[in-house]
């Protein structure tokens, strides 16, 4: 498998500061892969650190299969990047500023005038393209950003919290635009705080906290990982003394919640119980009205892993 | 790899950058009529004095060779340079400018270039509307074919200036202390020269600040001329006029308080391309190690923030 950006022991302090930890990051090549981390883990830093915007205290970067990763002009232009709250150049038009980065990626005439035109098209900003920058809406702003990280048809996009400060619209329209970039078998490499959006949008995801990596994998991955064992919500017509044996009798339950005709069921191992418990209680000469599996999402998982290493 | 792009191509891009936003300042829209107004009254000031008194105003074949003063280069100078690197880092842009396929060393150098071509082209226009009102008002122009030398003169006095701006600028990274450093600097090191120059008799000193100099006239057409780095347009263009010019320079050499304070002058003849020289070899010597120190920090920053 190809390696899009690749870390070792990356390591930068700021002071007393420790803001990249010894990370070992790896992020394979056609991947949407999450970063993933509270505010302050140390996304940003390390997107730095990957783009040569910083330089590191120690450790090693490489990305796109050159070492020293954004520090080299002709990596940079394979990657397009997107900072946080992206801040634009106030006195440009937002064509003129799609223009100006379309030349430094070496575009002109019409090979220009298209790319730009595509841009603009597709985080549908054709209309006020001719309108200066400082006129546009946090939300127009962010989707400019969008733009000028795509010019140059790059490997690799690195955004850095794409939906900051967006309301829940702009953020629907942002990952629409990301899942586009993704269908086009380009490398995104998306730092977030919100596990939700990474769920959404992401096939592979690393959590860091306090410059640390906590876990890396594929979503699915992570998720087993992390899961606990299913809880499974029973509803009943009427609970029985044998109803409540069979359950307590089968060997993967752990605990059970009753509450009414309700039961929350623990399971002790990880796996899909439905058939053995609907088994046992209609032996027991029960009759099930309702039925599920409580799955934990992502968030919960992330918030009890933080938590766990603070 | 592929994807190389011409370094022409991405400085001509960078060139677009920095220009459009000089063009669209107001602060820089701002000085700049100020100085143009400036230039018009002090063309038109002494045609108003002259009807006043019912005399006609005198001819001055050279009177279009007339630069700005320092101040108002000094203005253009922060007008120009007090945003253009601290901005970057101040607002954030330089995330983004930085992570483009193109060197710090260019991006430094389009900026330099950018602000050349912006006072150039600002002083081309001083110019040629003091040449038009002193067709109007001195009648007709000598020595026009100097214009460019006067031009680039001018220029190079105000990149001093600027290169003070550019370096205050890049080890603050603060638009305010890049334009307020530079004002202090200069009033004090004004200051400090003056002071220095005349209690000590040593008034010469004043040659070597930014913006110093001392006055004197030219010997056979006894004009007055001013030394040091602020001159260099019109100290260019008399050399060029007549390179075996002399010049007399008038230092002050002594204060004498008390009850008669006296000041006592000392004159000296110097070759104009003496005058030149110096002042050339004075500006030089600024301009030249703030530049290359604005453009090391500038390479090895980091974007923290």
């Amino acid at each position: 498998m190809d390696i899009a950006i690749e870390t070792k022991g990356l390591t930068k302090i700021f002071g007393r500061i420790i803001a990249v930890d010894r990370l070992d990051l790896k992020v394979e090549v056609g991947t949407v892969h999450g970063f993933l981390g509270p505010n302050g883990a140390g996304k940003t830093t390390t997107i730095k650190l990957i783009l040569g915007l910083l330089k590191p205290d120690s450790g090693s970067i490489n990305v796109l299969g050159f070492n020293g990763g954004g520090q080299r002009i002709d990596v940079r232009s394979r990657i397009g990047y997107m900072p946080e709250l992206p801040k634009l150049p106030n006195f440009l038009k937002g064509r003129e500023l799609l223009e100006i980065y379309s030349e430094i990626y070496g575009l002109s005439g019409m090979d220009k005038v298209n790319e730009v035109k595509r841009l603009l098209e597709l985080v549908g900003l054709r209309d006020r393209a001719n309108d200066l920058i400082g006129h546009y809406s946090k939300g127009m702003q962010q989707r400019l950003g969008l733009a000028q990280a795509l010019i140059g048809d790059p490997d690799l996009v690195i955004l850095d919290e794409p939906s900051l400060g967006l309301d829940p619209i702009g953020m629907v329209e942002i990952r629409e635009i990301i899942k586009k970039i993704a269908s086009e078998g380009r490398t995104v490499f998306l730092s977030s705080h919100l596990l939700n959006e990474v769920q959404q949008v992401c096939s592979h995801a690393t959590v860091i906290n306090k410059g640390m990596k906590i876990i890396e994998g594929s979503i699915s991955n992570l998720l087993e990982k992390l899961s606990k064992p299913n809880e499974v919500i029973i509803e009943l017509e009427k609970v029985t003394p044998e109803i409540i044996k069979a359950i307590r009798d089968l060997s993967f339950v752990e605990k059970v919640n009753w509450i009414g005709n309700k039961a929350e069921i623990f399971c002790s191992k990880k796996g899909d119980f439905r058939a053995d418990i609907s088994r046992a209680i209609i032996n027991a000469g029960g009759i099930i009205t309702g039925m599920r599996v409580e799955e934990r999402s992502l968030e919960e998982l992330f918030i009890e892993l933080i938590k766990k290493r603070d | 790899m592929e994807k190389k792009t011409s370094s022409i191509k991405k400085f001509k891009a960078l060139l677009r950058y920095e220009i459009l936003w000089n063009l669209r300042k107001r602060k820089f829209q701002a000085i700049l009529l100020i100085i143009i107004l400036i230039q018009i009254i002090s063309f038109i000031l002494p045609l108003i004095f002259s009807s006043m008194a019912n005399q006609s105003i005198q001819q001055d074949p050279y009177r279009a060779l007339s630069p700005p003063s320092g101040f108002f280069m000094f203005l253009l100078a922060i007008a120009i340079g007090m945003n253009s690197i601290p901005e970057e880092f101040e607002h954030g842009r330089a995330h983004i400018l930085f992570s483009k396929p193109v060197s710090r060393s260019m991006i430094f150098i389009a900026k330099v270039f950018a602000a050349l071509i912006i006072i150039t082209i600002s002083y081309i226009i001083l110019y040629l509307i003091g040449l038009g009102l002193s067709y109007i008002i001195y009648g007709p122009q000598e020595y026009i074919i100097i214009s460019p030398i006067l031009i680039l003169g001018t220029l190079i006095s105000t990149i001093l200036y600027l290169s003070i701006v550019f370096f205050l600028g890049v080890t603050s990274k603060s638009s305010i202390i890049a334009a307020l450093g530079s004002f202090g600097i200069l009033i004090g090191l004004s200051i400090i020269v003056g002071i220095l120059g005349v209690f000590t008799g040593q008034a010469w000193i004043a040659d070597y600040i930014p913006g110093g100099g001392n006055s004197g006239r030219i010997v056979d057409s006894n004009m007055y001329i001013q030394t040091g780095t602020d001159a260099l347009g019109v100290i260019l263009s008399q050399f060029a006029i007549n390179p075996n010019a002399n010049v007399n320079i008038t230092y002050v050499t002594d204060v004498k308080l008390g009850s008669n304070p006296t000041i006592v002058y000392e004159s000296q003849i110097i070759p104009i391309s003496q005058v030149a020289l110096k002042a050339l070899g004075v500006a030089s010597a600024y301009i030249l190690p703030l530049m290359i120190l604005a453009w090391i920090l500038f390479k090895r920053t980091e974007i923290k923030e």
